[in-house]
């Protein structure tokens, strides 16, 4: 990306984020023939609830236009299309809605801005009636686990934690690693339980206890956890303020304190300024941060620089994760880490690389 | 991070002290379901001070730990450690009779947030279509997320910090272990040296000579604390209980060390009776009066007396050591009975001190079911007393 586009996608990025429920109105006026109903800005889904709207269109094609990832918005568009099928519309609606966004935004936009937030809706078209109606379950991907996975997800649907609970401390018991519970059972009961509720199968409401209840789980297995030998090594993870999905950072902090770390995890939502704080007092050799809303990335951005602005911390190797990244596979750079894993194993084998290369070069300077 | 609540009390308190419910009592301390009465009612007379202190500290610091106190009926009587945190305006106060009770106070917590998750969840899943239809339900989510998350970072702070301790504690003991044999060795070499010899020593060797058997005297003596503060930390403590002569001990301790008071110009006075029968652990209890009547002797000054009496009272043994030596300063008091909470102190005739002995005095008082305090006034002297109960 050169300086110029840089310049015009960031620019572009503001002024659609200035902007945004103008423009919305706009679209929803042009879509319907009528402008929308008072309120009518989110469904009441839940806190990432309202895909499908023209403000989500524009809040994911912000996000794609200020890190210069089409894929945000594309895999937004492939999201959408699932949720909004699962809500009984017609496979039309998101395509006439993404046209309307198109003639709104064209009618309002220079040449050179418009370029890329047309190519980004054109792209989204072209590909739109090729994505499927029906995401895949995960549950059933290549997985050792699948049954136990399967019976874990059925026990939250349930409503029934001490199921849930028993069947998972029971296999630990019987020999099989944390590690593996957390890669091949939990993780992809989460996305199997995220999936649900895209394709309208169970309410937000389930959704929020499943969760509750994995991390109840989760806290289960803090005895094998804790009890790993130490290595010397100190990790930070926390996710950006506003970002109250916890599950994959505290999955990652517990990787690590399984491979010998001792990963202080500060909470969901910490504010930068704590942040910061609890680097500068424990000094760790690694620091994590995870965002799972794509709206999220920017924040993600201004942490990175934070840090890098403080000098006594400036140095530490920082890895961020989470949905976003996991999407666009050179994100990580453009919000000024040093590096991003998918799967939490290899997060750990990237964060050692990371820390050992730091100790490495304050001993040559040394 | 299992731990039994049997000996557990874990009691919802407001802010004037009165129970206003009851989590859980594997005692049986409190009558039919508790609430209403003040929680000083439920500790013994002994302990009224002491409870009064630690509701004090709860309102002021927001958490409070580390309190024995002795508390339920004569019939019933137990001594529990205390702590609590307060929660939006109420105290929870957590008792429990072995060590932990911070993890047992957040384990009691956490499992009511549990069971709170369970209520949550039923009335999510009886009002979804309200809720959902309700424009308030993201708000609401948010909140519940939010508190869910945090209840789950501090359980796994929490857990974290209880494998530290429980490795600190392991490590602890197997250091003091290892260090015991090669410092053994290096006392007794040096004692063969100084005594016996292999050949004529120059007074300087000399010298050096019994500095090496006292440093290592003195470890020998730290690393023994040491341990015995891993064991009593760890929950292991077994007492072996048994009939004995508490008054004979008594005696037999003041002789044992009459040598040593006499050596420097201190009087030792027994005001307790020859023989009075008395339950517990007859090396513990040895290790307490050894440890007491050896500090009033470290911390007195020539000519001055120490008295050790004993007598019983209500179903109880009361007991004292009282000297008139350095005293203790008013500002230290307070953490006299906690691990090197007085370090700094020097005998009068400069000997050294592990800082542990009174933590270990109070652990072993406390895991009979007794209670000890101290008054003290500096140039003037300390007094330190204990109970028991009879058996």
């Amino acid at each position: 990306m050169d300086e110029l586009e840089s310049t015009i996608r960031s620019e572009l990025a503001r002024w659609l984020f200035m902007n945004q429920p103008r423009l919305a109105a706009r679209i929803t006026e042009a879509h319907h023939g009528r402008p929308p109903r008072r309120g009518a800005r989110h469904s009441a889904r839940g806190p990432s609830a309202g895909m499908g709207d023209p403000g989500d269109h524009l809040e994911y094609l912000t996000a794609a236009v200020a890190a210069g990832a089409p894929a945000l918005f594309l895999d937004y568009i492939g999201w959408a299309k699932v949720v909004l099928a699962g809500l009984g519309f017609p496979e039309k609606h998101l395509a006439k809605s993404l046209d309307a966004t198109r003639s709104v935004l064209e009618s309002e936009l220079a040449p050179a801005p418009w370029s890329v937030a047309g190519s980004l809706l054109d792209e989204a078209a072209r590909v739109l009636p090729t994505l499927p109606r029906e995401a895949p379950s995960p549950i059933f991907k290549a997985n050792p686990h699948t049954e136990l996975a399967a019976r874990y997800v059925g026990a939250l649907l349930a409503g029934d934690r001490h199921l849930a609970s028993k069947m998972i401390l029971d296999t630990v018991e019987g020999g099989i690693p944390v590690g593996d519970i957390h890669v091949h059972v939990m993780s992809p009961a989460q996305h199997e339980i995220g999936r649900l509720w895209q394709m309208n199968r169970i309410s937000v409401a389930q959704e929020h206890y499943c969760t509750a209840v994995t991390q109840q789980v989760m806290s289960r297995l803090y005895p094998w956890i804790f009890t790993t030998p130490r290595i010397g090594l100190r990790l930070i993870a926390t996710t950006v303020e506003g970002e109250l999905h916890e599950l994959g950072a505290r999955m990652v902090a517990d990787f690590f304190e399984l491979a010998g770390w001792d990963a202080y995890y500060l909470g969901a939502s910490t504010p930068l300024p704590d942040l910061v704080a609890a680097i500068v007092e424990r000094r760790p050799a690694l620091v994590v941060i995870s965002a799972t809303m794509t709206r999220n990335v920017a924040m993600v951005g201004e942490y990175v620089r934070g840090i890098r602005a403080h000098p006594e911390i400036a140095e530490v190797p920082i890895l961020v994760g989470g949905y976003p990244f996991n999407v666009a596979a050179n994100l990580w750079k453009h919000v000024g880490a040093d590096g991003c894993a998918r799967l939490p194993d290899v997060t750990v084998q990237l964060g050692r690389r990371l820390a050992a290369e730091r100790i490495h070069r304050e001993h040559i300077l040394q | 991070m299992s731990t039994s609540c049997n000996e557990l009390l874990a009691l919802v308190v407001n802010q004037n002290g009165i129970i206003t419910d009851v989590l859980h009592d594997g005692l049986e301390l409190t009558t039919s379901d508790g609430r209403g009465a003040a929680f000083l009612d439920l500790c013994h007379p002994t302990s009224a001070a002491e409870g009064a202190r630690f509701l004090d500290d709860l309102r002021s610091c927001g958490v409070a730990r580390g309190f024995r106190l002795g508390v339920g009926r004569p019939a019933l009587l137990a001594s529990l450690g205390f702590c609590g945190a307060m929660v939006e305006n109420e105290l929870v106060i957590v008792g429990e009779q072995r060590p932990g009770l911070l993890v047992c106070l957040f384990e009691e917590m956490v499992r009511e947030a549990h069971e709170h998750t369970d209520r949550i969840g039923t009335l999510l899943q009886a009002q979804i279509q309200s809720l959902e239809d309700g424009p308030k339900a993201r708000d609401l989510l948010e909140d519940l997320t939010r508190v869910n998350n945090e209840l789950a970072t501090m359980e796994r702070e929490l857990a974290r910090q209880n494998a530290a301790l429980q490795k600190e504690n392991l490590l602890l003991g197997m250091v003091a272990h290892d260090l015991r044999t090669p410092l053994g060795v290096i006392h007794m070499s040096a004692a063969i040296l100084q005594r016996a010899g292999d050949g004529p020593l120059a007074p300087g060797q000399l010298h050096h000579i019994e500095r090496i058997e006292r440093s290592a005297e003195f470890m020998i003596r730290l690393v023994g604390d040491l341990l015995d503060l891993a064991t009593l930390d760890s929950g292991d403590l077994t007492l072996q209980r048994v009939e004995l002569d508490l008054g004979a001990e008594i005696h037999e301790v003041a002789s044992c060390y009459r040598l040593l008071a006499d050596a420097k110009g201190i009087r030792i006075d027994v005001e307790a009776p020859a023989s009075l029968t008395w339950q517990g652990d007859h090396v513990r209890i040895r290790q307490v009066l050894n440890n007491l009547v050896d500090n009033a002797i470290k911390f007195s000054h020539p000519g001055s007396s120490v008295t050790v009496s004993c007598a019983t009272e209500s179903g109880r043994v009361h007991a004292s050591v009282t000297d008139q030596g350095l005293g203790i300063p008013g500002g230290e008091l307070h953490k006299l009975f906690t691990p090197l909470g007085r370090t700094s102190a020097r005998g009068t005739a400069g000997e050294l001190s592990t800082g542990l002995g009174l933590a270990i005095v109070r652990r072993i008082i406390e895991a009979h079911g007794g209670h000890i305090s101290v008054e003290s006034e500096v140039g003037k002297g300390s007094s330190f007393r204990f109970d028991l109960p009879m058996c």
